[in-house]
């Protein structure tokens, strides 16, 4: 696998490195920080009044047994991360996420490098297909999972009715705790659209050159592929992998809306997301909800370093270049 | 077929042997089929919403309400409620502000979260709660717990309002943290067997002899019970999906004679011997029918009640449901008091009050005003009579004229003889959220054969009980 290009890295060690400050000298400078500032001003309050603010306080209420309403609060240190620790609850929700984001992920980047790949070909009318592609994944989330409600639906869902055809009887999906994450993860797939788009970028940006001179040395379709298609696209490849399991460790919305705050059936759904909603909303206790939320960043921290570490090293940028 | 690549680059070709096999679908072909699946797909999940009879114009109309002006005091109320029975608070409201000139009020209209009132929560959070909201019963000890609710005791005495005016479970439930924080303004006598007579008819039973013993349900659910392939197309009844599964385990449990709570309500119990045996018997009953994650008799998009579908045979209902039913669907309806557990229970031990209760909440504006409007609601004759005939809200009040409605009434005439047996209350602990979690949680475990119904029951106590006490560390008892 390449690495970085030499003339790139040959630019990097021999020219000076410009001192730059931030500091303004001149009376244009200074000017310019100004109207800088004042029109950068909304978006610089935005950030710490509606994310800042909430970050830290959030931290703060993990180091304490505050309620969400009324009651009486004090510091308890780390108790409410110990809690975690033995909250069978907690315990089934984390492994119900990681299910959803081991498998949901891949698939979801195995069906968007699919369709990528079939919207790269050349057929007359292809920007309608790519519209096509695209439109479920702009479609609201709660009204697609409303739709897909439907087409899960045991006895007259189009799933199950697709599958009698070819004579397999469907699950229940929505009802079966053993289906339950399945159907979560096809109804995901749903939304693959803005993935199979980047990837669709990435796809056409590898040289076609390069293509041309592995058909010249008698590679076929999957050594190009593998060989050629894939190292230029590993960048979008590792983003896709990255942002996913950022997403898939946040998971809430799709299983909150077709199985409910409890996680039915029978917590087969319960994911963090849901699992710190219901203790803060449900249960009123926003100290351990924050001590939950906290963890399940520190989590996806760790995934994504991993991810970088394990997948990072593999990845060709020689194409980004 | 032909290669479809680019003319500048057809130099390689020659030297390629990229002809294309025989039996390859074309590029365009396999796109048009992929484009056909997803649009297909959604066609037809669109052409399969069925039609439940409910009409637009049942939900438009205002869910909110400005206060009538002019008047020297205003309150707000959190209408959490949409389609007819949001409306029917505004008209609540508006003959409230008709019979007096002293208070207006102002409905909000507060739609919940997946059952969670957050906007609610978030007002009181945020100390500029409105002047009256909506409780469920088993929820305002917690509530009571945090210091956000106003002790109603006063304005009762005040109003010489006591045990002798409420229904005796009602009663009991008011009282359960020593005295009054909320007034039940929509009670639901849980619950009756309604069954759908043509159901047990075509299924060779007698219509006019419904179940009284709970062995009686399961002989008839197994002469309903109808499969397709693996599926259940047609069910007698479904003892885990009574309103979800907690609530269809205090149904079960009670016709079993069980508690949930200790006698001096301050410990969870659903280790008991009679909750597990509750348990074992929803369990039994859903693997003897083939399994709960085989049922499927709802059509998608059908919103009324699941006896409404002609595919199940007997189910409890709420008033609420009963008359949705009723009056949307051509369902010839009957209804008997719930079977109970012969040998662990007793007719009618199956019975128990649920509802909602109005509160105000501790920083209302206006609390006097607030009573003032919640007395009517909930114990004048005006009040609970017309809330009756607005929602089928059944009044907690004992001698309210309504009750002689609701006894007359053809389809929730058994509501009365419900009310009047009715002994239990769900769990009144400051944690009640927590054990509707669990419950829900551990229950369909139990249900779908991932736990026992001792080890499902066991982890509900001590994870509920673990959290009672946390709540009384923080907030003392």
């Amino acid at each position: 696998m390449m690495t970085s290009t030499a003339p790139a890295a040959a630019r990097a060690t021999t020219q000076p490195r410009q001192r730059t400050s931030w500091i303004p000298r001149t009376r244009r400078q200074k000017h310019n920080l100004k109207w800088g500032l004042i029109f950068t001003s909304p978006a610089i309050v935005g950030l710490l009044v509606f994310t800042l603010a909430p970050v830290i306080t959030s931290l703060v209420n993990s180091l304490t047994n505050v309620s969400l309403i009324g009651g009486n609060s004090r510091f308890v240190g780390l108790e409410n991360y110990r809690q975690l620790l033995s909250d069978s609850s907690w315990w089934m929700s984390l492994s119900n996420t990681a299910i959803l984001a081991i498998a949901a992920v891949p698939l979801g980047l195995l069906v968007a490098l699919g369709l990528a790949l079939m919207l790269n070909m050349r057929v007359r009318g292809l920007s309608i297909y790519r519209v096509i592609f695209f439109l479920p994944s702009i479609v609201p989330i709660v009204a697609a999972a409303v739709v897909w409600s439907y087409v899960l639906n045991p006895q007259y869902g189009v799933l199950n009715n697709l599958l009698d055809a070819v004579g397999i009887q469907g699950p229940g999906w929505l009802s079966d705790p053993a289906w339950s994450k399945p159907a979560l993860i096809l109804f995901g797939l749903w939304g693959v659209g803005n993935l199979m788009i980047i990837l669709l970028a990435g796809l056409q940006g590898v040289p076609v050159e390069l293509k041309e001179q592995a058909m010249i040395d008698g590679a076929g379709p999957w050594a190009r592929f593998r060989n050629v298609t894939v190292p230029f696209i590993s960048p979008h490849l590792l983003f896709g992998l990255v942002t996913g399991l950022i997403a898939g460790f946040q998971y809430f919305t799709p299983a909150f809306v077709l199985t409910g705050a409890n996680g039915d059936p029978a917590g087969s759904t319960l994911v963090s997301g849901v699992y710190l909603y219901s203790t803060a909303f449900y249960n009123f206790e926003l100290g351990y909800a924050s001590a939950i939320g906290w963890v399940l960043f520190l989590i996806i921290a760790v995934v994504s370093v991993l991810t970088f570490r394990l997948v990072g090293r593999r990845v060709y940028y020689g194409g980004a270049a | 077929m032909t290669d479809r690549w680019p003319r500048t680059r057809t130099f390689a070709r020659t030297a390629l042997h990229t002809r294309t096999p025989a039996w390859a679908l074309s590029r365009r072909a396999v796109l048009l089929a992929a484009v056909a699946g997803v649009a297909g797909s959604g066609a037809l999940a669109g052409c399969r919403v069925i039609d439940d009879g409910v009409g637009a114009e049942n939900l438009s109309g205002a869910l909110n309400k400005e206060p009538a002006p002019g008047r020297p005091r205003t309150i707000e109320m959190y209408n959490q409620w949409g389609g007819r029975a949001g409306q029917a608070w505004v008209a609540m409201a508006q003959l409230y502000e008709e019979i007096q000139d002293e208070v207006a009020v102002r409905i909000t209209y507060a739609p919940p979260t997946a059952d969670t009132q957050v906007r609610l929560l978030t007002s009181i959070a945020a100390e500029s709660p409105p002047d009256v909201a909506f409780v469920l019963p088993e929820h305002y000890p917690q509530l009571t717990g945090l210091g956000v609710v106003t002790d109603l005791g006063p304005y009762l005495a005040a109003d010489g309002l006591g045990a002798a005016d409420f229904n005796p479970a009602i009663w009991k439930a008011m009282n359960l943290t020593g005295t009054v924080y909320s007034m039940p303004a929509m009670v639901d006598p849980n619950f009756p067997l309604f069954y759908n007579r043509a159901v047990l008819a075509d299924a060779g039973l007698d219509p006019d002899a419904p179940p009284v013993t709970l062995d009686e349900l399961t002989a008839m659910s197994e002469a309903i019970l109808q499969q397709q392939g693996g599926r259940i197309t047609r069910i007698g009844t479904m003892p885990w999906n009574y309103y979800g599964y907690s609530n269809s385990l205090y149904t079960i449990g009670f016709a079993f004679g069980a508690s949930f709570v200790s006698a001096d309500n301050d410990r969870v119990t659903t280790e008991n011997p009679e909750v597990v045996t509750a348990l074992e018997w929803i369990c039994d009953f859903a693997e003897s029918m083939g399994g709960a994650g085989n049922v499927a008799v709802t059509q998608p998009g059908f919103s009324l009640p699941v006896l409404g579908t002609g595919n199940v045979g007997l189910m409890p209902m709420t008033a609420g449901d009963a008359n949705n039913l009723s009056e949307n669907s051509d369902i010839d309806l009957g209804s008997a008091p719930f079977p109970y557990a012969e040998g662990a229970g007793q007719p009618g031990s199956a019975t128990w009050i649920g509802g909602w209760n109005m509160f105000i909440p501790s920083e209302a504006g206006d609390p006097d005003a607030a009573w003032d409007f919640i007395r009517w609601v909930t114990t004048s004759p005006e009040g609970t009579t017309e809330n009756f005939e607005q929602m089928s809200n059944i009044p907690g009040l004992a001698q309210a004229p309504a009750l002689e409605e609701l006894e007359a009434d053809p389809v929730l005439g058994v509501f009365a003889e419900v009310l009047r047996d009715a002994q239990n209350v769900r769990p009144t602990i400051p944690v009640a959220g927590v054990l509707s979690q669990q419950l829900d949680i551990y229950v369909g475990q139990a249900v779908f054969g991932q736990l026992t119904a001792q080890q499902a029951m066991q982890r509900v106590s001590d994870i509920t009980n673990a959290a009672w006490d946390e709540f009384r560390e923080t907030n003392g008892e």
